[in-house]
């Protein structure tokens, strides 16, 4: 068991969390993210707005993993 | 007497009169300590006394696909069980969230309680409508908000209903849920319900460390959440109004 920390990037800058999450294997970690980072999407583009965001993952020691999610319009 | 909450509940929504408090008084009922995650009842079990919550809090919840689901929060005074009178089967289970203490009642006593008095019956039954109101209250959060109005309509509605029965302080009130407990209620992960909490914090709406929550600016808050408490007062009768 670890606790990791799960910072948030978006165009309104960085967030660094306070509270961590104690997480027992790495795969536990990346859904985790994973999960965190659809959340956060979903918030943004409830109003149907684009945008992009970051979940940067560090436990003690420092960064373990990022995970990026965007919505973009490609107008052709 | 330990369920002296329901009590002012039903006084503060019904106006009751002497004889029905004293009914109420009179209750048999046997109290019962739950611990953190223990179980009042659960999902199949057939009831035979309704709890009232006396301190501390419960939830009711079930597991929907893979992860568990808290659809209610129940406070003291509440009573979880109560439809229980009438379907006999649980369809959730009714867990404790951090200590709580429940009084149990025997539905042979409520029966009869009810089948005396016409106050009584109509002060429980706008008790479920008051719980219905509320959980068409969970479903819009649930489905229409985003995270941050969405975790400050639950901290407005629990300090609204904690505030019925004299358990806000100062703008503060406890509340002994873990992140998952919040998250399993809010539909959320516990990565963005940390988040979430933390940017209510630091937009100084409220204060919440160690299972105490102070709400720093009510009026703010409750505009962020689209709250507004008059569904909780709707029920009340005019005597009580």
């Amino acid at each position: 068991m670890a606790r990791y920390f799960f910072d948030f990037r978006d165009a309104e800058g960085f967030a660094r969390v306070e509270v961590g999450q104690d997480l027992d294997a790495i795969d536990a970690v990346r859904r985790a993210a994973v999960t965190a980072a659809g959340e956060a999407m979903r918030d943004a583009t409830l109003f149907g707005r684009e945008g992009h965001i970051a979940i940067e993952v560090r436990d003690g020691n420092g960064p373990i993993m990022t995970v990026e999610a965007t919505v973009a319009v490609k107008s052709r | 007497m330990p369920h002296r909450k329901l009590i002012a509940r039903l006084q503060a929504f019904s106006g009751l009169m002497a004889e029905d408090r004293a009914r109420l008084e009179d209750m048999p009922h046997t109290v019962k300590a739950l611990a953190d995650g223990e179980y009042v009842a659960r999902r199949g079990d057939r009831p035979q006394s309704c709890a009232i919550v006396v301190g501390g809090f419960l939830a009711r919840q079930r597991v929907v696909s893979t992860r568990n689901q808290i659809s209610a929060f129940y406070v003291p005074g509440d009573r979880p069980d109560l439809h229980t009178l009438h379907v006999p089967v649980l369809d959730h289970d009714l867990c404790s969230i951090g200590p709580s203490t429940v009084a149990l009642v025997p539905h042979v006593y409520l029966r009869q309680t009810l089948a005396n008095s016409a106050t009584l019956t109509a002060a429980f039954w706008r008790e479920t409508l008051i719980q219905s109101v509320i959980h068409r209250e969970w479903i819009d959060n649930l489905a229409a908000r985003q995270a941050l109005p969405r975790i400050a309509h639950l901290v407005c509605e629990l300090a609204a209903r904690l505030g019925i029965v004299g358990l806000v302080k100062d703008s503060r009130f406890v509340l002994p849920f873990s992140q998952e407990d919040l998250a399993d209620a809010c539909g959320l992960s516990i990565v963005h319900v940390n988040r979430t909490i933390q940017e209510l914090r630091r937009r100084g709406l409220v204060d919440w460390s160690n299972h105490v929550v102070e709400v720093l600016q009510p009026d703010p808050l409750e505009q962020l959440a689209e709250f507004s408490a008059l569904y909780l007062q709707l029920l009340k009768t005019p005597a009580a109004r």
